[in-house]
């Protein structure tokens, strides 16, 4: 191979958007970590905002970004696959909650996407987007590829769940006073469940038992949605 | 770091990617997400194997944990087709906050009951 055809594989300007990407990523953290993590400022959040006002004012497209930075998003696939060895270690826990923590899993993960569909219907939105917001309590990849399957936009899928995750974990807050929820197992499960690798983030900063829960509800909450979902639309589409 | 660490942590990423490939292949017969495919087909070769190697347990705490950093180029397209919806934007977040607060209680509610009473010594907590 020679660098010629090295910097046609890769341009510059894929080069910097990806150096740049990880930049606003790093600062994010010390700008969250400097907040002491307060969630508001969560580091998608501020990455985001730091990477939109940079595509604003280098008058770079969207769709131009999402080219150059698509290793990134790509690096989701082998993510979501590592999710396996958590699910691995939390065993003992899986069969501890048993039925009770399934069926909590279950009822949580039919509520949120049923719920908000409910709401897109009365509104009058179009198909592919009703159906963008069902995967949205599964983490990204099992998301992005359910929505592909079903017929909804994965895209505007992937930013519905981000901004489920962070919601989920602000509200977190809230909800677990006004329920007076006090057992680390029911925050893990419902963060997991609503939240999924959002909420199993801040279910670790809880303690390891409700990370533990939160690991174990997003794994089973993803499988369970990406595996009916598609079954669903399979039988009755 | 090592040579050996260094070595270690890359043969567990191609793992990872291995999975994922299989995955995809599986994908072609099972219409299931290939990431999904994968992440089972790892959990089954790990029963059988009954241990995670430290190297792959290592590389996948760190994905996991910086799982954010993958999330960032998603949410900005998404921003593309957001604006497409206009007016409707705030309907349409509108919808998933409430959604999502509801459910958030729901699910609380429904694991505060059921675990209630229930042994709180099955799991361990390692406080370290």
């Amino acid at each position: 191979m020679n660098w010629q055809s090295l910097t046609q594989l890769i341009s510059i300007e894929q080069l910097i958007w990806l150096t740049l990407t990880l930049f606003a990523y790093v600062l994010a953290i010390g700008i969250f970590k400097g907040f002491s993590y307060n969630l508001l400022f969560h580091p998608i959040v501020i990455g985001a905002i730091l990477i939109a006002a940079m595509i604003a004012v280098s008058t770079t497209s969207l769709p131009d970004y999402q080219l150059f930075v698509h290793p990134i998003s790509w690096m989701l696939g082998p993510a979501t696959v590592a999710l396996a060895i958590p699910l691995y270690q939390q065993i003992r826990v899986i069969v501890a909650a048993g039925s009770k923590g399934m069926l909590v899993i279950f009822i949580g993960g039919c509520i949120a996407p049923l719920l908000a569909l409910g709401w897109i219907a009365i509104f009058d939105f179009s198909d592919s987007v009703q159906l963008s917001l069902l995967t949205k309590s599964i983490t990204t990849p099992l998301a992005v590829d359910t929505t592909r399957i079903i017929g909804g936009i994965p895209e505007l899928a992937a930013g519905v769940v981000v901004v489920t995750g962070i919601l989920g974990v602000i509200f977190s807050q809230v909800v677990f006073k006004l329920t007076r929820c006090d057992d680390s197992r029911v925050k893990g499960l419902a963060l997991g469940t609503v939240s999924h690798a959002i909420g199993t983030a801040r279910a670790h900063q809880i303690d390891a038992k409700a990370g533990a829960f939160s690991t174990m509800a997003l794994c089973v909450n993803g499988i369970i949605t990406a595996i009916l979902l598609p079954l669903f639309f399979w039988l009755f589409a | 770091m090592s040579k050996r660490y260094i070595i270690e942590s890359v043969l567990a990423f191609f793992t990872l990617i291995l999975f994922l490939f299989l995955g995809n292949r599986l994908s072609h017969y099972i219409a299931l997400p290939a990431a999904l495919l994968g992440l089972l087909l790892l959990f089954l070769g790990l029963l059988v194997l009954g241990r995670v190697p430290t190297a792959l347990a290592k590389v996948s705490q760190f994905l996991l944990r910086h799982l954010s950093f993958f999330f960032i180029p998603p949410l900005i397209g998404a921003w593309f087709y957001a604006e497409q919806l206009g007016s409707k934007l705030w309907l349409f977040l509108l919808a998933i906050i409430v959604s999502t607060f509801i459910s958030l209680c729901i699910t609380s509610w429904l694991g505060l009951r059921l675990f209630k009473g229930a042994n709180n010594t099955a799991t361990q907590d390692d406080h370290q």
